[in-house]
């Protein structure tokens, strides 16, 4: 990764300096943050002489997201970034949530889309118990609501 | 671990939109919050651009779903080749159909072997003759079998015959009405056959006709609109698909228009790709087919036939089993449709005809749509308190134009 210092000599390989809430610094190159729309404004609003703070994001997950920044960056061939990216998305569901947290605040279009049809893919076919199991949701629904809804949507569940 | 579980509602609609209807019904009660995002109509909407039935050729597949419903079995021991299936509905009926077209290889008559068409109403168990396939001779080399597909609109299915010229010397286009259940001809527009590298038809909007072409010399795709249907002068030129510079050569070779979207973007299918096309901006987008392959232009179903030709049914939000009702091991098929533009439901069972109450499966469309009132026209005067007065003043304001047909039901109900 290149230094702080290479960001005088031309704008490709300018370097952005990002810090996690953590007071973590990444150094990514302008290109591959730029993917981020809320990195792109920072940006513009003449954070990128200096650090840019995200606050909202801890240092482990800003080193996946600077990973994958990088990566998208790379001009890899479409081939390998669906490899790579399966391989990206395929960790715990903690690590997930806090991707998906993460991209939606960096507002990373493709990062996030790609994340949303990993839980897809763990929701589908499921039923409500497994889902609500899945991802530590309370069933806030009285007994009588529930079975309304059941009695609505019998054809759903056979 | 469960103060995780709470996500922005925006990435919750991110994930709920790549989900099939079926699991979308399940999630709904998983807790209130999840409920309340996938009741909002705006999410219904949404959800109603991504979902579009696909069939297949012996099946009908719900394609984004992944369910299917077997037709009855090509009867392949008598020789016969299928050339062609498709589904329409009949309104008159009140029932889907399929209809297919059947040959059988007779080598030593060439030219002389007749297509025999044959349909079969959705949930019954056998298809039945409705006489033979105009303009269709096997020996044209013209046109493969899976090449082209068929439109359906005008409660008719259209297709290109396999034999491309008429006795006019012009290409037709043949068309099976499933209401009479009637084959017709008509003529394609005026058009420099002979240097195209693909054509077919398509939907134009919600009932309208359109032909392609894709001429060699420039590979700019040429649309052409039948303005007023069955009508082969009203054919008119309405746009041309250039060629951009991302998907030179290769990937714009060949090329075929599969469908006008309601976004206004075109979906196009490349030999191993989908493009949307936006006309406006002149920029093209590959589309994510989510692990689907596609081979030579068509969308490869994993189907134990040989025939992987799907091609796009629309509209419909509905899920097949919402079409067909099992009933005691016997297939009963209710038709709903809903109208989302007139705000009219319908469903083949006719309670609301005959007893002026939605019947459950009406209200089971709405709530599939999303729509938790009941709509205005559904509540029969003689249950407002108007009702009891007896003066009755009829409104012809807000509604829509009614038929004949609804004015009757309008007029029983009241």
């Amino acid at each position: 990764m290149a230094s702080s210092e290479s960001t005088t000599t031309s704008t490709t390989t300018k370097v952005l300096r990002l810090k996690s809430s953590d007071n973590e610094i990444f150094g990514v190159e302008e290109k591959a943050a730029l993917q981020s729309e809320t990195i792109k404004s920072l940006a513009e609003d003449g954070y990128s002489e200096d650090v840019i703070p995200l606050f909202n994001v801890e240092k482990k997950t800003l080193a996946k997201i600077v990973e994958w920044l990088n990566k998208h960056a790379s001009g890899s061939s479409k081939e390998e970034l669906k490899r790579w990216d399966a391989d990206f998305v395929d960790v715990d569901k903690d690590v997930l949530y806090d991707l998906l947290l993460a991209s939606n605040y960096l507002n990373i279009e493709v990062l996030l889309h790609q994340l949303a049809q990993k839980v897809a893919d763990m929701i589908k076919g499921k039923k409500p118990e497994e889902i609500r199991q899945l991802f530590g949701i309370k069933n806030d629904f009285t007994p009588e609501e529930e079975a309304e809804i059941r009695r609505e949507n019998a054809w759903a569940f056979e | 671990m469960s103060s995780r579980s709470i996500l922005p509602h925006n990435i919750l609609e991110e994930i709920f939109l790549k989900l099939p209807i079926t699991t979308l019904i399940q999630c709904r009660y998983v807790c209130k919050s999840w409920k309340n995002i996938l009741a909002n109509p705006n999410f219904a909407k949404l959800h109603q651009q991504l979902t579009d039935v696909l069939l297949c050729v012996q099946e009908v597949v719900d394609f984004p779903r992944g369910e299917y419903l077997n037709l009855p079995p090509l009867d392949e021991e008598k020789g016969l080749h299928s050339h062609l299936c498709g589904l329409g509905f009949s309104p008159k009926s009140n029932r889907f159909k399929a209809i297919r077209i059947t040959y059988k290889k007779e080598k030593h008559m060439p030219g002389n072997s007749q297509a025999l068409a044959e349909v079969c109403t959705l949930g019954t168990e056998s298809w039945r003759s409705v006489g033979f396939a105009p303009l269709y001779d096997y020996t044209s080399l013209h046109f493969s079998l899976l090449e082209h597909k068929n439109v359906f609109v005008n409660e008719s299915l259209h297709w290109l015959p396999k034999k491309l010229y008429g006795s006019s010397g012009y290409l037709e286009i043949c068309a099976f009405d499933f209401d009479r259940e009637q084959f017709r001809t008509f003529s394609a527009p005026p058009h420099r056959y002979l240097e195209y590298l693909t054509l077919d038809i398509s939907t134009f909007g919600e009932s309208q006709l359109c032909m392609y072409f894709q001429t060699s010399d420039d590979l700019a795709i040429d649309v052409w609109l039948m303005k007023e249907y069955g009508v082969a002068e009203s054919w008119t030129k309405i746009l041309v698909i250039q060629d951009s510079y991302e998907f030179k050569l290769n990937n714009f070779l060949e090329l075929k228009l599969n469908n006008f979207l309601k976004n206004g973007n075109i979906l196009l299918m490349g030999c191993d790709i989908m493009l949307l096309y936006n006309h406006g901006k002149k920029i093209f987008t590959e589309v994510d087919t989510h692990g689907v392959t596609i081979q030579n232009g068509a969308i490869q179903h994993k189907d134990r036939y040989g025939f992987g030709t799907c091609f796009v049914h629309k509209p419909s939000f509905v899920s097949l089993k919402d079409m067909i009702e099992v009933d005691n091991s016997k297939f009963r098929v209710r038709v709903l449709q809903y109208d989302a533009k007139n705000n009219v439901v319908y469903c083949s069972c006719k309670m609301f005809d005959s007893q002026g109450i939605l019947s459950c499966h009406a209200l089971r469309i709405l709530n599939v749509k999303c729509i938790t009132s009941i709509l205005v026209q559904y509540v029969v005067k003689r249950w407002v308190e108007e009702g009891k007065k007896g003066i009755m003043e009829y409104e012809e304001t807000s509604l829509a134009p009614m038929s004949s047909n609804e004015m009757e039901l309008a007029w029983r109900n009241a």
